[in-house]
């Protein structure tokens, strides 16, 4: 695997079937095969709800729907401690493998999704995708970065009246489910001859926006369009208020070993 | 009635532990110990429901 991460997959999967399974989809990492699911009962990772959270979710009771795991992912150091631990309360919710590694392992150049720029004198906006591809309900990351001059800031939250904080907005798709932008901790900057402090960003700030897209499968391709807003000042002048527009597109992926149903509508 | 949130710190072992040993079979039926197997990497350790379905 890139950056020489070791990968593992764990199901209750018998080793024929994750023969199959590897063959049919070129897997070369190692999937285990925890037949019985005891490994993962001793971890405590079993779903003893599964059967009641499916008829919650309106999904049929099936027999192969017990000793279930939580579905969800451990990122261990290279000394095996334990660094990150995610886990989905729906099976549905899946990161992509990129948008794992970004924010886990802080891994960044690893390769991402579509990718937007726009220069300014004072600051210049990057922004992009961590994958060209989603699958429904899979959490996708925006991330968005702000390269800004020696000597300009940016205003962070809580702002006073009258200032623009950084904020990006994206606008609404259907079914498109936004969680909050999180960005680094603005820090005080105090201007000379004035009470208040304001809460700032400088130099680099890379902010990132989680979402999903949770209509049915077969919803389409999509285009991601964002403002990013700032106001960009120095500790003697304030520049106007700048809006800048993003757009990423991306395409629907079948999840895997499954086809995308037909379209429809000529949408 | 939705379901009472899960609060999934609890679940499984924690972060600041050591992730216990395990030893499963692999896609090829060879055994797999998995921090010997990650030979001093950094890993991805992945639970997901079946693969057959």
């Amino acid at each position: 695997m890139a950056n020489n991460i070791a990968l593992f997959a764990v199901s209750y999967d018998s080793v024929s079937v994750l023969r199959e399974f590897a063959t049919k989809h070129g897997v070369r990492y190692p999937l285990l095969s925890d037949e019985g699911s005891q490994v993962m009962q001793s971890l405590g990772l079993i779903n003893e709800r599964v059967q009641e959270d499916h008829a919650f979710y309106g999904i049929q009771p099936n027999p192969k729907h017990v000793n279930l795991p939580y579905p969800g992912v451990f990122v261990l150091d290279a000394a095996g401690t334990i660094t990150h631990k995610r886990f989905h309360e729906s099976y549905r919710v899946r990161d992509t493998g990129a948008g794992l590694i970004a924010e886990t392992l802080g891994i960044l150049d690893g390769g991402h999704g579509p990718e937007m720029a726009a220069d300014g004198d004072t600051v210049s906006v990057r922004a992009w995708l961590d994958s060209a591809t989603y699958c429904a309900f899979q959490q996708l990351h925006l991330t968005v970065e702000l390269a800004i001059a020696p000597g300009f800031h940016v205003y962070g939250d809580p702002i006073p009246k009258g200032y623009v904080p950084l904020r990006v907005e994206v606008a609404p798709i259907e079914g498109l489910e936004l969680r909050p932008m999180r960005w680094p901790s603005p820090h005080p900057f105090k201007v000379e001859g004035l009470d208040e402090e304001f809460p700032v960003h400088e130099g680099t700030v890379r902010g990132s926006l989680p979402f999903a897209f949770t209509a049915p499968p077969g919803a389409g391709d999509q285009v991601i369009r964002a403002t990013v807003r700032y106001q960009a000042c120095s500790a003697s002048t304030c520049l106007a208020p700048a809006a800048v527009q993003v757009e990423m597109p991306v395409r629907e992926a079948a999840l895997v070993g499954r086809a995308l149903p037909a379209r429809t509508s000529g949408a | 009635m939705p379901l009472p949130p899960r609060d999934f710190r609890t679940i499984g072992p924690n972060e600041g532990e050591y992730f216990p040993n395990i030893r499963l079979l692999d896609q090829t039926g060879t055994p797999v110990d998995l921090h010997t197997a990650r030979a001093g990497r950094q890993a991805l350790v992945v639970f997901h429901r079946s693969a057959e379905w």
